[in-house]
């Protein structure tokens, strides 16, 4: 079937009429040039006869990785017109001057055919541009938001391109309840506005149970066809309620006043000596309390300490990770029994589309290292001060019986300060 | 009707349309693709407002190019910062987007011309290469693909480009015309690996040769040879002019890191 779908997909290249054109107009130099060996055609064919063998041999997906079969097929579709009443026997009725007008006018036809199909355009693709501009002008009025991106393919980089913004691509669909609903736990207390574009419509019952301010804010199709159809909805993110929390803030020097020792890490720091980065060579001044995570090595390039230009107190942590996309982590020393609900709330400013991950890392009851569990993504969409409160969910680990909380920095530079955890009932 | 005798372009002798006095006139066939590349241009800047929006593999190239200017992506770092062609435009207030849209345009403009070109090398008819010239301005994928800007127009100027050098390598047995075939086909396999077909190809067509006694058996180590250095002396070329967008670049990079490591520890 997969070879079937790409000589699908090869014939539409043409598309199908003036493909299969181009190939009887092969069969038909063959007829004619039956007794003779004209050598370019020859090769011409045979090119065209390779590319689609080999393209349906590799098989391909988009008919775009075809289209290198036009060259040979258009010459073959326009030989056709002209030599077509060749073979025949009534071709003797028709002289030279009225077989090129016949071949002439045929090719008109076909151009005119194809001038109509390219004019007969998909109103709809412009639906990227329209959904990142319905995002934009509502989030205006947002102190801060995110967008989340549900399907999992890669448009959300058409997304991310039109909004001029760092979007979040969701891997686990949305549509289903438990997910969407997890999904607005985590990221509600962090934002005051969260929109989500799907391909699918979210679950009435969630619409109905969820929360008020979660609404439709657009819908468009993307395609002509109208099969396809793009939803943004909104949702409007609450402070968790303050009641609710309870007990001492379990992270201790968790607004960074406190430095460590210089001494403290330089047996962790001499693991890495002898990738010779300066980032390891380099002093600074880190909390007490806090230390670089897992999945540091010779790539390292960022800064951490804890710098005077502090959003609270004497001394903020300033991160910065000058390597996109390779993570750059660090983790609170002190472990949390894992046997409440818990909140963390923290404040932040960083620069804007800086993204970072919020990570457990698991450890059982004789404190050994199981894993690690991302909690969630957060990108930063200005570069004002926020306060953010997240629900911390429940260890993926059954046997894990404590935790350390971790951030890890993907982009960008963020300033941290005030970091709480505590019971939330 | 004037006739020319000679064609200038192409160096190929009177076709028999044009001995039976019925073909066009040199003016009226430049006349003729003149027409059809600005039809071309026209039904591509319609198409570009009527559906507008860029592919992904366009903002994955964009993304690539400015992770270049921001000098990000350390594993660049032999390169210089950022494509050459791109400061000039920038400096004169273009974005990368009009940038790429007005690149694939040209080389849109440049396959149609490559395909007349083929089809009266090919065929010997004005009215054959015409009639291609002007199926393939208006060729509905082809519009697609140069309107949502990916990398296609490209790779097809470059390989097509690439066969008709070769084509004219036939025609006059001229071995600079594979030297320039090589260095076309390797500009087209640093877009897409798909190009290395012509590879086979151009062999496919040699043996044919061999075959019609155009060449002799000795002659395909000289070809082969000249064909593979153009190649790669191409995809040095368009490493360095152009730079490598999008997946391939990594495949390369893995290639380019290995043999630096040979040569240089």
């Amino acid at each position: 079937m997969t070879y079937l779908y790409s000589l699908v997909k090869i014939f539409s290249v043409g598309p199908l009429p003036v493909f299969i054109t181009g190939l009887v107009g092969i069969f038909l130099f063959l007829v004619i040039n039956r007794k003779k060996s004209d050598f370019f055609p020859i090769i011409l064919i045979m090119a065209a006869i390779f590319m689609i063998l080999w393209r349906v041999a590799v098989t391909i997906e988009s008919a775009r990785y075809a289209l290198a079969i036009l060259f040979p097929i258009l010459i073959f579709t326009s030989y056709f017109p002209y030599h077509f009443l060749q073979p025949f026997p009534f071709e003797r009725f028709f002289n030279e001057k009225v077989k090129i007008g016949i071949g002439r006018f045929l090719c008109i036809l076909l151009f005119l055919i194809l001038t109509a199909k390219v004019l007969h355009y998909n109103p709809y693709a412009d639906c990227y541009i329209r959904v990142s501009q319905a995002i934009e002008a509502d989030s205006e009025k947002r102190h801060s938001s995110i967008v989340l991106y549900t399907k999992g393919d890669s448009d959300w980089l058409r997304f991310e391109y039109y909004l001029k913004r760092k979007i979040l691509s969701v891997d686990r669909g949305l549509a289903k309840k438990e997910n969407l609903e997890e999904q607005l736990s985590l990221y509600s207390g962090m934002y005051d506005g969260i929109y989500i574009i799907s391909h699918n419509m979210l679950p009435e019952s969630v619409e109905e149970s969820s929360r008020a301010g979660f609404s439709e804010l657009m819908s468009t199709f993307s395609n002509r066809h109208r099969r396809k159809k793009f939803y943004v909805y909104f949702f409007n993110g609450k402070p968790i309620a303050g009641e609710k929390i309870s007990g001492e803030n379990l992270i201790h020097n968790g607004g960074f006043e406190v430095i460590a020792p210089k001494d403290k890490h330089l047996n962790y720091i001499q693991r890495y000596e002898k990738v010779n980065n300066p980032f390891f060579l380099q002093p600074r001044n880190i909390p007490d309390n806090w230390m670089f995570g897992l999945y540091l090595g010779d790539y390292t390039e960022a800064k951490l300490e804890a710098t005077e230009d502090a959003i609270s107190g004497k001394y903020s942590l300033y991160i910065e990770n000058l390597k996109d996309n390779h993570r750059f982590s660090f983790y609170c020393e002190s472990p949390i029994p894992l046997n409440k609900s818990y909140l963390l709330a923290f404040n932040y400013q960083g620069k804007a589309n800086t993204c970072f991950d919020l990570e457990y890392y698991f450890y059982s009851e004789k404190n050994s290292f199981l894993g690690n569990h991302k909690i969630g993504t957060f990108i930063v969409s200005d570069s004002v001060l926020h306060s953010a409160e997240i629900l911390l969910p429940p260890p993926s680990y059954p046997e894990a019986k404590y935790a350390r909380i971790c951030f890890s920095v993907y982009s960008g530079a963020i300033l941290l300060d005030d970091i709480s955890l505590r019971i939330y009932d | 009707m004037k006739t020319c005798t000679k064609n200038s372009f192409l160096d190929i002798p009177i076709s028999f349309f044009e001995k039976l006095g019925l073909s066009l006139s040199k003016k009226q066939e430049i006349f003729c693709l003149s027409l059809t590349l600005i039809y071309c241009v026209f039904i591509h800047l319609l198409n570009y407002y009527l559906e507008g929006s860029l592919s992904r593999d366009a903002i994955f190239y964009l993304r690539s190019i400015s992770f270049l200017y921001s000098n990000n992506d350390n594993i660049m770092d032999f390169l210089p910062k950022g494509p050459y062609y791109v400061y000039p435009f920038l400096k004169f207030g273009f974005s990368l987007e009009q940038l790429l849209r007005t690149a694939n345009i040209i080389f849109s403009l440049g396959n149609v011309v490559l395909i007349y070109l083929l089809g009266k090398a090919i065929f010997n008819s004005v009215n054959i290469a015409l009639s291609a010239a002007l199926l393939l301005s208006v060729n509905p994928r082809m519009l697609d693909v140069s309107v949502s800007c990916t990398l296609e127009p490209a790779y097809l100027f470059f390989s097509g480009f690439s066969a008709y050098c070769a084509v004219l390598f036939f025609k006059h047995k001229k071995y600079y015309w594979v030297l320039f075939a090589g260095i076309l086909l390797g500009c087209a396999t640093m877009i897409r690996h798909e190009s290395f077909e012509c590879f086979i190809l151009f062999n496919i067509a040699f043996l044919y040769a061999l075959y019609c006694k155009k060449f002799k058996f000795r002659d395909i180590i000289p070809v082969n040879f000249l064909l593979l250095a153009g190649t790669l002396s191409g995809q040095l070329i368009y490493f360095y002019v152009f730079q490598i967008p999008a997946s391939p670049k990594y495949v390369y990079m893995a290639f380019w890191r290995a043999f630096k490591e040979i040569l240089f520890g």
